[in-house]
């Protein structure tokens, strides 16, 4: 496997590489910066890369790879205790050995349980990602994500590789972040589908001439999925279902929730095999990778599969998610999917989003409390008992939301998920 | 609006929307266990009063309060008000 450097330097280096509202870096630059990384010694001082600043991230990326023991990811929402352990492994930077592969050790999002540290290799981080640079060359990649978790390291290295350009926005303000990647051009973005409906709600967001559309991360749900694709016509529009822990992972390209059941079979490409456990959750095993090698706190069967703690069933030859099995909300001892009462209030034509929790009750536990952010101009009180109407229909007494709050905004996390505590 | 009013009227529109009914007439006197609405509708009501009042009394004290009729109800949501 070529390193980083390798793979950037067989590309045409006049060609610019990334895009901040600050200006534009070409690939020749970004060399030029990990070369004098490695020379002055700098790049061996410590194995930590953090995404705050893109261009230092993306240096130092290039310098380390192929040539440091390790490289350590720090995503901006650093847990403190895992990153001193983190730390402890990684004690002392290194040169390489001759034959080994740089560690790139990551931490997994944590969405409900405490995140946990992988290690991987460029190979294995590269594996499921698109290397024609023909195509990879006309393509802006937007980075929504932080570039230090896996799925925004995902686009950041799906742009090195392939030769596109990586955009870069840096405001959380989603009208402003539109009309930047509408500004430069922007041709494909992955993104959470809690992310994708915030994106969709934007005034612009019409204007942007995508060609890639790529959600992961939570959930893909049918109602998502048909706004991007009314919206988006002329896009190729994936949802994939990835994991840190394994590194790579399967697409579903069909426009519809869930995957087909033949996956579980057999999941095209062959690089992942998919099994439904006895608990009814979605085990996962890396066809390429000895997964139980090098891997600290993650739990494998005597078959290699890792349990990914998400809830599915099969339904009509597809398997839909529930939700993650951990996350459930106890109420009276009966257990909740935020995700199910979601799906049912999502919908309804005048609701852009909505988020379900648990909120702690002096009678039951928890109640089921629901944020919904509505069209302009909806007569909120109407909605609520629209909502309270459908919910009744639906769903059993104990699944219905106990209150319906409108709300302006759904907070996302720093991994663009919708926030599941209270 | 008086905390009275406000918690009846919740207390009516939980029951309906939750297929529960009311032993009528409700009084002081009626045993909120026996009034028609189980325990996930006194959780609700509980959550619903919370957002129309803005306050959750059963939070803001250190002893568990189990008041057992409507009025005890009443009377501990119109206590805590005056802390609140």
């Amino acid at each position: 496997m070529q390193t980083l450097a390798e793979i950037l330097s067989s590309l045409p280096g006049d060609d610019v590489a990334c895009i901040t509202p600050e200006g534009r870096v070409t690939r020749r630059e970004l060399l030029m910066r990990a070369e004098s990384l490695r020379i002055s010694g700098e790049a061996l001082e410590s194995p930590l890369v953090s995404g705050a600043e893109i261009l230092t991230m993306l240096t130092r990326l290039i310098a380390l790879d192929g040539y440091a023991s390790s490289i350590l990811l720090m995503p901006v929402d650093t847990d403190a205790r895992l990153y001193a352990n983190a730390k402890k492994q990684v004690n002392k930077q290194n040169l390489i050995r001759d034959g080994e592969a740089t560690r790139w050790i990551i931490a997994t999002s944590g969405t409900t349980g405490a995140p946990k540290l992988v290690t991987h290799s460029l190979q294995t981080l590269t594996q499921s990602l698109k290397m024609n640079t023909e195509i990879g060359r006309q393509l802006r990649w937007a980075l929504i994500y932080d570039p230090c978790r896996f799925a925004g390291l995902q686009v950041v290295l799906q742009a090195c590789i392939s030769g596109s350009a990586l955009l870069v926005p840096k405001t959380a303000d989603i009208e402003e972040l539109v009309d930047f990647l509408i500004f430069e051009g922007c041709t494909s973005i992955s993104a959470t589908p809690s992310m994708w409906r915030k994106m969709l709600s934007a005034t612009n967001a019409h204007k942007l001439e995508l060609r890639h559309i790529t959600l992961g991360g939570e959930i893909t749900d049918e109602k998502t999925l048909g706004r991007l694709k009314s919206k988006f016509s002329n896009a190729k529009i994936t949802h994939i279902y990835a994991s840190t822990e394994v590194g790579v992972g399967f697409s579903v390209k069909d426009g519809k929730a869930g995957f087909p059941a033949e996956y579980l079979k057999s999941v095209p490409g062959g690089k992942v095999e998919l099994r439904i456990s006895q608990q009814g959750t979605l085990l996962i095993r890396n066809t390429e990778l000895n997964q139980t090698l090098g891997q600290q706190g993650i739990i494998t069967d005597a078959d290699g599969f890792i349990d990914t703690g998400d809830s599915v069933i099969l339904q009509a030859n597809r398997v839909i998610f529930l939700g993650r099995a951990n996350g459930s909300i106890n109420i009276g001892g009966q257990k909740v999917m935020p995700e199910e009462v979601e799906a049912v209030l999502r919908e309804s034509s005048s609701v852009v989003d909505v988020r379900v929790y648990g909120k702690p009750s002096p009678v039951l536990g928890n109640v089921v409390v629901a944020e919904v952010v509505p069209l302009p101009q909806i007569c909120e009180e109407d909605l609520k008992q629209k909502l309270f109407a459908t919910c009744k229909e639906r769903l059993a007494a104990f699944k219905r939301p106990a209150v319906i709050r409108i709300v302006k905004d759904i907070e996302l996390t720093e991994a663009g998920k919708a926030k599941r505590n209270n | 609006m008086a905390i009275r009013k406000i918690i009846i009227d919740t207390l009516r529109r939980v029951a309906s929307t939750n297929e529960a009914t009311l032993i009528e007439p409700l009084t002081d006197d009626t045993v909120l266990l026996q009034s028609g609405l189980d325990s996930l509708g006194f959780a609700i009501l509980v959550a619903q009063l919370e957002e129309n009042l803005k306050f959750d009394p059963f939070a803001m004290t250190d002893q568990p309060v189990y008041p057992r009729t409507l009025g005890e109800f009443i009377a501990f949501y119109e206590q805590m008000a005056a802390h609140n």
